[in-house]
């Protein structure tokens, strides 16, 4: 079953702020519109939160396909990556 | 030969070091105590360039022979191929790390002359600055694996950086790296260690390398190399490169 665009959004939100406790233990509050190097996510935490992601969700929106991360500017717009990858409606 | 000063034996590529006084090519030693010796004994300072089976070979004249006394004690030999993570033997270019306490560790440099930084750039009488390099290379890698962090997942070592100065030749004679740990942090992809290898030839510093490397588990940087890759192919064939402002690459 497909998750709504919110709840995934809350998912990818969610995982951001562990890796960033986790990482860093201060961070900004998330919302959606940060842009993803902004709030310190280096390559390195990315492919992190793109495994946890995967673990979570089933898909990795970045393996196939024409899509990189680079396409992808903040969290919300990660959360629109993986409601494609899972065939659902992206998310404004 | 004499029995005074130490002959010092290197290996058989280091041609122009073996004019020398004093020198001599690593076969002609062993052919000469092949051939069966008098009953003089001989002293040997074993320097660089040896094959682990001519180190084995010295060895084995050491022990059974009775006129064979090495200078310093015992033969030096290569560790285990595995600790520095190379694919063949010849390419090992140090011996066991002893812990010295405090962060401070020491291994002997114990080069083979068919090493694969020496086979096409041997000039000179010296060892070439890369082949130094990766020695280091292979000493912080046998740190941190066998003192500084636990066994478990495999990981990866990424670089990065290594800044290197160089204060005098290395010829090949004995020689020795000394690994000084600035500062091992712990976080959520894997360790950061910062560190000095210097390598120390007769009592002088002759090489030092100031580096920090990052213990990746295999899993985050396989995954962190692949996105890197398929980022790289993309920003070639659209023949532009990523904006800073999405990229979120950069380490």
């Amino acid at each position: 079953m497909l998750e709504t665009n919110n709840d995934l959004l809350a998912t990818v939100i969610r995982n951001v702020t562990d890796l960033l406790e986790e990482a860093d233990g201060e961070h900004p509050e998330i919302t959606g519109a940060e842009a993803l190097n902004a709030i310190g996510l280096n390559s390195l935490l990315l492919a992190r939160l793109i495994i946890q992601l995967e673990m979570e969700l089933g898909v990795d929106p970045f393996a196939e396909g024409d899509l990189v991360i680079s396409d992808v500017r903040t969290v919300g717009e990660l959360a629109d990556a993986y409601a494609d990858a899972l065939g659902g409606s992206v998310a404004a | 030969m004499s029995t005074g000063t130490p002959l010092v034996v290197v290996g058989d590529r280091f041609t122009d070091f073996h004019a020398q006084p004093g020198v001599i090519a690593a076969s002609a030693l062993l052919e000469d105590l092949r051939g069966g010796r008098g009953t003089q004994t001989l002293r040997v300072t074993v320097g660089q360039g040896l094959t682990a089976a001519q180190l084995d070979e010295l060895d084995h004249f050491a022990r059974s022979s009775g006129t064979l006394e090495i200078d310093g004690g015992q033969v030096p030999h290569p560790v285990e191929r595995s600790v520095t993570h190379k694919a063949h033997d010849k390419n090992v270019l140090i011996g066991p790390v002893d812990d010295h306490g405090g962060g401070h560790y020491r291994a002997p440099l114990v080069l083979d002359d068919r090493v694969e930084v020496l086979e096409d750039h041997l000039t000179g009488l010296h060892i070439p600055a890369v082949t130094l390099l990766e020695a280091a290379r292979q000493m912080w890698t046998a740190v941190t694996e066998q003192h500084l962090i636990d066994p478990g997942p495999r990981t990866r070592f990424v670089i990065d950086h290594v800044r290197s100065s160089f204060h005098s030749f290395v010829f090949p004679l004995p020689a020795h790296l000394e690994y000084t740990l600035a500062r091992l942090e712990h976080g959520a992809v894997g360790q950061v260690a910062a560190f000095t290898v210097e390598v120390h030839q007769c009592g002088r510093l002759a090489a030092r390398f100031e580096a920090q490397i990052r213990v990746v588990p295999e899993l985050f940087a396989d995954k962190q190399e692949r996105m890197a890759a398929r980022q790289a192919l993309r920003d070639t064939t659209a023949g532009r490169p990523a904006p800073a402002a999405a990229g979120a690459l950069g380490e």
